[in-house]
């Protein structure tokens, strides 16, 4: 079961809004599926980021996936030390491994909750 | 559109293009393309391509007559000389994720270099990966890693990539080189020539890859070739500046 006090994207990043703020990740699932990850590279604090779109991109195994934003919005503080500290994202993708917190203006029509992802996982795994 | 209904599989022979549009083509079948498509295609003039995350500093003084660029996947530094080199972009599938695709892939090429007399091996899966921090300047046939096919010697004789969208449509692209005759860039790798005689097999090992690629990604599938269209050329064409580096520039 994963968190329910957050929304999900079908592309597997959550966002947790408290206020007028969107914390952003990728869920544990999408750590998992990535592996060995590599490297990662977020958006600079002050730009602006578009639900739905790519904020990030993420390495492994040779590998590059887009990472996309649930939220609309501008980005108001990054997690500077992640990319230096992936193994971070791997123990805690949902606290700590925490990658953008964005002013949100609006939010991505199909985001999930916590059930809802679950059972997306459900039928991606066949 | 499911995999069972008999869906055609595209085959695209792009000759020899400049490098900054070949990965332009790459990126439109991934993100535009629909379905399966198998490509393969070459290099004119010569092109030194780094990965999304590698430094092009690195790579400013290399000798030779080329063009840098970046690719959107990963992994090191491939210098594009003599080479076959092959794409694929199609639909993500259920239990298709990044290590069995390389496996399915590189197993593909493997039958392929078996068919034209070129013997080779997949390092197995439990293999290690290379070190992470290491590929921020390295050659990507430097070291042979897990998935990857060496030559009979040991050094590495394929260098591929993957990258995935998955907005608008869940997609994956892989690219790979098939070194054939071995650049003086990077005088380690492994080379198809280093086994046969490659003029006499440059187009069976072409038709090779693709029907080996195509069994692989569509079994019982029927292949068609279907040269890219004048819109897709001209969506790569507006795309290629973004995969062209200056020295010492990042533009992605």
């Amino acid at each position: 079961m994963r968190p329910n006090d957050r929304q999900y994207l079908k592309s597997h990043e959550w966002c947790k809004i408290d206020g007028d703020v969107a914390t952003i990740g990728i869920s544990d699932y999408a750590v998992e599926h990535l592996s060995d990850l590599v490297f990662l590279d977020l958006p600079a604090v002050g730009s602006t980021v578009s639900a739905g779109e790519p904020f990030g991109e993420i390495e492994s195994v040779k590998a590059v996936s887009d990472i996309y934003s649930p939220v609309s919005g501008e980005i108001v503080e990054v997690n500077e030390a992640l990319p230096d500290d992936l193994d971070t994202l791997k123990a805690d993708a949902f606290e700590a491994g925490w990658m953008i917190r964005v002013k949100v203006s609006s939010t991505a029509p199909d985001l999930m909750d916590g059930p809802g992802y679950d059972q997306h996982l459900a039928a991606e795994q066949g | 559109m499911s995999r069972s209904d008999g869906a055609s599989l595209r085959v695209v022979r792009s000759g020899a293009l400049s490098p900054a549009l070949n990965l332009a083509i790459d990126d439109v079948l991934l993100t535009q393309g629909v379905g399966t498509t198998v490509r393969t295609y070459r290099w004119e003039p010569a092109g030194l391509s780094i990965g999304r995350f590698q430094d092009p500093k690195w790579f400013a003084d290399v000798a030779g007559t080329h063009q840098l660029v970046r690719r959107s996947t990963g992994g090191g530094a491939i210098y594009h000389g003599d080479e076959l080199t092959f794409s694929v972009a199609f639909d993500a599938r259920v239990g298709w994720d990044t290590d069995e695709t390389y496996v399915r892939i590189h197993d593909a090429i493997l039958r392929a270099l078996a068919s034209i007399g070129a013997r080779s091996q997949r390092v197995p899966a439990d293999a290690p990966a290379p070190s992470p921090r290491a590929q921020k300047n390295a050659w990507c046939f430097a070291v042979a890693g897990r998935h990857d096919l060496v030559a009979p010697d040991g050094r590495k004789l394929l260098g591929s990539a993957q990258r995935r969208v998955r907005r608008p449509r869940d997609r994956i692209l892989l690219h790979g080189s098939l070194v054939l005759g071995r650049p003086q860039a990077t005088p380690f790798v492994a080379a198809v020539a280093d086994q046969v005689a490659v003029d006499e097999i440059r187009a069976r090992l072409d038709d090779a890859v693709i029907d080996e690629l195509a069994t692989s990604l569509e079994p019982g599938s029927h292949a068609s070739e279907r040269p890219l269209t004048s819109t897709e050329l001209a969506e790569a064409a507006a795309r290629a500046r973004r995969f062209e580096l200056a020295e010492g520039a990042n533009t992605l």
